[in-house]
């Protein structure tokens, strides 16, 4: 057994360290570099790993030197626009975004500790891809992508497609994510997201549960559901066959606690799965109720 | 009773403002000029044989000044216990092979921690693993791997040393059994005969780690024109380390100092002689460099000791009103690769319980065995904890079976002051009936117990007790004082202040007989060079036996004073009052004069004498050293501190989480010779049972501690601490403590614990018998209970 077996955090590893002025050069650095070289931004995640040499990527491409990635807009069409930039308390207490999407600012208050929220970037916490990511259950339930560029352009993609397995995401040779876009709420529509820490507040959740319903304008009939899972399988899932148990129906306790029975079942944790099927189970039930109150 | 004026104050600490500035300066903090860094290289196998090590590559590392192994130092043990029938087991270094995980194979100093590091890296070490056994259940049968030979003592024990007769015999761990204790009084046959209720249960106890904020660390700088090693540990008292240091690095006793420095928490944590300790002032001798080995949290959570895993069998029977009858124990201690504390603790597990309850008869039956685990050693109440989550959940239980009150089932059965315990200790002051009344009126337990189901609420209690300090050696302590010119005084004594408060409970004790305010105290604590003879603050001796020493010594100044003011102001002795450093007569306060004028008239007039004064405490001096560990005959202490908790939670039944509401403690440490201090104490030590009772555990799979950070093992945090602790002093005035003063810094842990476990059956119903009750443990009770 070696320091490394016991994660002390050293000094940072040697690395060559990039300044891009432009998402091209970025870009183009990382395709240079291919599989050697790993985004900078807020750094919470990516420079604790390198002390403790979970990781040590031979080349950092640091992108806070590009202007004009650190934004959280509205661009008028029903769409939020969260530059890669963007941490997690700026958009937590951005005024368009508590006003018009309360669900993004309560993902970004969700996630983290008030300290890391101060660095932690939304971007970030998609790309590092875990299981648990706070933020990614309700931008899934959302609909929201990715806006993700590379050495030969650009293209979207859903935050739910962009997790590919535990802590792999979609991101070819030579991308980055530069933009996270949040389609407004439709009417008659809540959401909640639910975690299970061990304790208070401060843990990674043992299962999350994320949940967005649209109602009908009489609010009798569920016309949209999104139930997405967190910490139960290698990445954030959605609960589907709950989601269609409730859809078009009128919501009472026997169909919610249905719907939650589903959810647990479709729930493909790897620890605890006992422990973790009835969490999602209960916390499912919770998270349909107070999405429609 | 005589009116106090500095004792009995909730005085600032004296360390307040150096703490709360950053300007204390911690073992961890410091550096010394040329210094190198140490790392050590540990064992990545649970037990293995060691073919060899090659250090040729890490020795070529430009940085690298010295590489140590076993080779170099040969096979130097040590350990907590030294006793004739128990020799130490441990090894400095591992010599032919690694017993658990974590284990220390070599070391080396660099120029820098990264260097080290890289060094580690470059020693290859050729190991054959060997089959290895981690239940101690299982490490008890006939045919399991035996992890240790024969261990021969090459030397005098440390008893011996200390003064012991009996010689140090070999030692063969038939089974692997490590340490056995039995220990009882009465008749338990008859006793369970007389019975009208029996019960019997089992239950399980983790590991867990003492949490101190600041990790270990040592800091060796051996100068060779002196041949001598000046240390800084972070530590709980420097009688036991320097004497190892001594010992293990074969220097007289008197050519160690261990320094001052401030100890970012203990615990319990920093008893034991550790490995790093000797390595670092093996590694400055070699280099003739200063050298630092500071442990990362992980190494402090694989290599710096863990609270004893236990299995325990508590069988009781009671009469039908509640009458405990008889009690019979079965305990099984898992210490891990070495015995750590095993034998000590076993007696402790029924040393620490017998003050509390009147049980005729009683049998206690304790066996410490051998597994490839990490080691075991004190925290907080060392076995107290462990026992009184068990006897206590039993009792309550007891309680819902009878139908009684488990307040008034404990009341009916407490011991009370002038009780004589079976091994001779007298209860001179017993604050259990006084406080158990107190902590269930301030709750409101009667309007409470068994009506909050409905809400998912609950209320439970918790009882412990603990020594002041034993019968055992070094558990002596002195002080001296010297009067300056100013008029104040310089207080030299051994006390380690690691956050408890001990710095300011001894500079009140010194200034309340001297007639002083607290500045005008000068302490000089915790230098073994300057401080006389101190056991250190551990088995909750501080207050009982040092600060008994230091006013002792204080009074020995007073009287100096008093003689030489009586003659030189032609008053009588009582007629003389010593205030605001001055002395004067009561008759006629023109008589007077300063202390300033009475130390220059003292060495004018007598020969030079400045006034220097001595004090010193032994607790049960009447017995010579040693009672039985393995028996538990003779006798201990002189007092015991009894802390009483009662815990409000509230339980989600869906999730199994359990909220603690309310904990209100009623505590009886005889006098709080600081009360915010004595608080701070009880509350610490409520949170730490919070943590007990829900989350810590040490989770170990084949040998490896898969959760040793501070994300994977949890503590409280902020949020879980209830916003009330109500901490309730019962006062009961302790005829041998310093002005009355009992300990308070274990026991309320143990009652936490208890009472919070307690408190989930009441609101729930659900009798856990295994810690830490996580929220998936309660949800697992929940749903077995369904089926």
């Amino acid at each position: 057994m070696n320091s490394s077996d016991l994660r002390y955090l050293m000094n940072l590893p040697k690395f060559e360290y990039f300044e891009p002025k432009t998402i091209e050069e970025a870009c183009s650095l990382l395709h240079k570099y291919k599989g050697d070289a790993m985004v900078l931004a807020g750094g919470t995640d990516l420079l604790v790993s390198m002390k403790k040499r979970e990781i040590s990527p031979k080349y950092l491409v640091n992108i806070k030197t590009i202007p004009d990635l650190n934004y959280i807009r509205y661009n008028g069409e029903g769409l939020l626009q969260i530059g890669a930039l963007a941490t997690l308390n700026e958009i937590k207490d951005a005024k368009i975004v508590k006003e018009k999407f309360p669900l993004v600012a309560e993902a970004a208050e969700k996630s983290g500790l008030p300290t890391t929220r101060n660095v932690a970037t939304m971007a970030g916490n998609l790309c590092n891809a875990l299981p648990a990511a706070d933020s990614a259950p309700l931008l899934i339930c959302l609909g929201a992508k990715v806006k993700i560029q590379g050495v030969e352009g650009s293209r979207t993609m859903l935050v739910e497609d962009f997790f590919v397995d535990s802590k792999v995401n979609a991101l070819q040779n030579g991308e980055m994510v530069t933009e996270i876009q949040v389609p407004v709420l439709p009417d008659n529509s809540a959401g909640v997201y639910l975690k299970n820490p061990e304790r208070s507040v401060t843990d990674v959740a043992v299962v999350s549960v994320g949940t967005v319903i649209t109602m009908d304008a009489k609010r009798a009939k569920v016309v949209d559901a999104k139930i997405v899972l967190g910490a139960t399988a290698p990445t954030p899932m959605r609960a589907h066959k709950a989601e269609n148990t409730i859809k078009g129906k009128t919501l009472d306790q026997e169909l919610i606690e249905k719907a939650a029975l589903a959810a647990s079942k479709e729930a493909k944790p790897r620890t605890r799965p006992d422990y973790k099927r009835e969490l999602v189970r209960v916390l499912t039930i919770r998270a349909i109720k107070q999405a429609t109150i | 009773m005589k009116k106090h004026s500095v004792v009995g104050k909730s005085l600032t600490r004296v360390d307040g403002i150096a703490k709360a500035t950053g300007r204390a300066k911690f073992t961890y903090d410091m550096e010394l000029p040329n210094m190198l860094w140490g790392r050590i290289l540990r064992s990545p196998y649970p037990h293995a044989k060691i073919i060899n090590i090659d250090t040729s590559e890490a020795k070529k590392l430009p940085g690298v000044k010295a590489v140590i192994t076993a080779k170099d130092i040969g096979p130097v043990r040590y350990g907590f216990v030294d006793t004739p029938r128990y020799p130490a087991d441990q090894l400095v270094l591992a010599t032919d092979k690694v017993r658990y995980i974590g284990e220390e194979v070599a070391a080396v100093a660099a120029t820098s921690k990264d260097i080290a590091d890289e060094a580690l890296s470059l020693i290859k070490v050729e190991y054959e693993e060997l089959p290895a056994v981690f239940d101690p259940e299982e490490a008890m049968q006939d045919g399991a791997p035996e992890i240790h030979d024969e261990i021969v003592p090459d030397r005098p024990c440390a008893w011996e040393d200390w003064g012991v007769a009996r010689k140090a015999r070999s030692y063969k761990a038939e089974n692997n059994i490590c340490a056995i204790s039995q220990q009882g009084h009465g008749d338990i046959e008859k006793g369970f005969k007389e019975s009208e209720y029996i019960r019997e249960d089992k239950f399980y106890i983790p590991s867990t780690s003492h949490m101190a904020m600041e990790p270990h660390v040592a800091l060796a700088n051996w100068d060779p024109s002196f041949q001598k090693f000046d240390v800084w540990l972070t530590h709980m008292g420097y009688e036991v380390k320097r004497y190892w240091l001594a010992r293990a690095l074969d220097v007289p006793i008197s050519r160690v100092r261990v320094r001052k420095a401030y100890v970012g928490g203990a615990f319990g944590g920093k008893i034991d002689p550790f490995s790093y300790e000797f390595l670092a002032a093996f590694l400055s001798r070699m280099t003739l460099r200063p050298v630092k080995i500071s442990l990362t949290r992980e190494e402090v959570f694989i290599a710096c000791r863990l609270s004893h895993r236990f299995i325990i069998n508590v069988k009781t029977g009671v009469k039908k009103d509640g009458t405990i009858m008889a009690q019979e124990i079965k305990a099984i201690d898992d210490p891990g690769a070495y015995r750590g504390s095993s034998p000590v603790v076993l007696f402790l597990t029924h040393g620490f319980r017998r003050p509390i309850y009147n049980i005729p008869n009683a049998k206690h039956e304790g066996i410490g065995v051998y597994t490839n685990k990490s080691i075991c050693m004190p925290r907080r109440g060392h076995g107290s904890p462990q026992m009184s989550f068990s006897v206590e959940s039993q009792l309550d239980q007891i309680a819902e079976d009878l139908g009684l009150d488990p307040a008034e089932l404990r009341l009916k059965n407490f011991r009370k002051k002038g009780d004589v315990l079976p091994n001779g200790d007298t209860l001179h002051s017993c604050g259990l009936a006084e406080g158990i009344q107190k902590a269930m009126e301030v709750s409101g337990w009667k309007e409470k117990r068994g009506k909050g189901r409905d809400k998912n609420r609950g209320i439970g209690i918790g009882v412990a007790a603990m020594f002041n300090g034993a019968q055992y050696y070094p558990f002596g302590a002195a002080a001296t004082m010297k009067l300056n010119p100013d008029g104040t005084f310089t207080l030299f004594c051994g006390a380690i202040e690691f956050g408890q408060g001990s710095d300011t409970a001894m500079s009140q004790i010194a200034a309340e007989e001297l007639g002083v305010g607290l500045d005008d105290i000068i302490l000089v604590s915790a230098d073994s060079e300057l401080c006389p003879i101190d056991h250190g603050n551990w088995l909750s001796g501080g207050i009982f036996v040092t600060g008994e020493a230091v006013r002792k010594a204080a009074v020995n100044v007073r009287e100096q004073i008093l003689d030489f003011a009586s003659g030189w102001l032609e008053v009588k002795e009582d007629d003389l009052v010593l205030k605001d450093r001055k002395v004067y007569a009561k008759s006629d306060p023109e008589k007077a004069m300063t202390f300033a004028e009475l130390m220059i008239n003292s060495i004018q007039a007598r020969n030079g004498d400045p006034i220097l004064g001595k004090g010193f405490c032994k607790p049960v001096p009447e017995v010579e050293f040693y009672p039985s560990l393995s028996k538990g005959t003779g006798r201990w202490t002189n007092a015991y501190t009894f802390s009483i908790i009662i815990a409000e939670v509230e339980v989600d039944k869906e999730t199994g989480k359990v909220k603690v509401l309310k904990l209100t403690s009623a505590e009886d440490c005889g006098y709080p010779i600081n009360p915010l201090a004595v608080e701070g104490q009880v509350e610490s030590q409520a949170v730490q049972g919070l943590g007990d009772a829900l989350f810590e555990q040490i989770i170990i799979e084949n040998g490896r501690i898969v959760n040793p950070t501070l994300t994977d093992y949890k503590i409280p945090g902020t949020l879980d601490i209830p916003e009330e602790i109500n901490v309730n002093h019962i006062i009961t005035n302790d005829p041998k403590g310093p002005f009355g003063a009992k300990e308070v810094g274990e026991s309320s842990r143990s009652a936490a614990i208890a009472a919070i476990a307690n408190a989930v059956y009441d609101a729930t119903g659900l009798r856990i018998k295994e810690l830490p009750l996580t929220p998936e443990r309660v949800l697992q009770a929940f749903m077995d209970k369904k089926e």
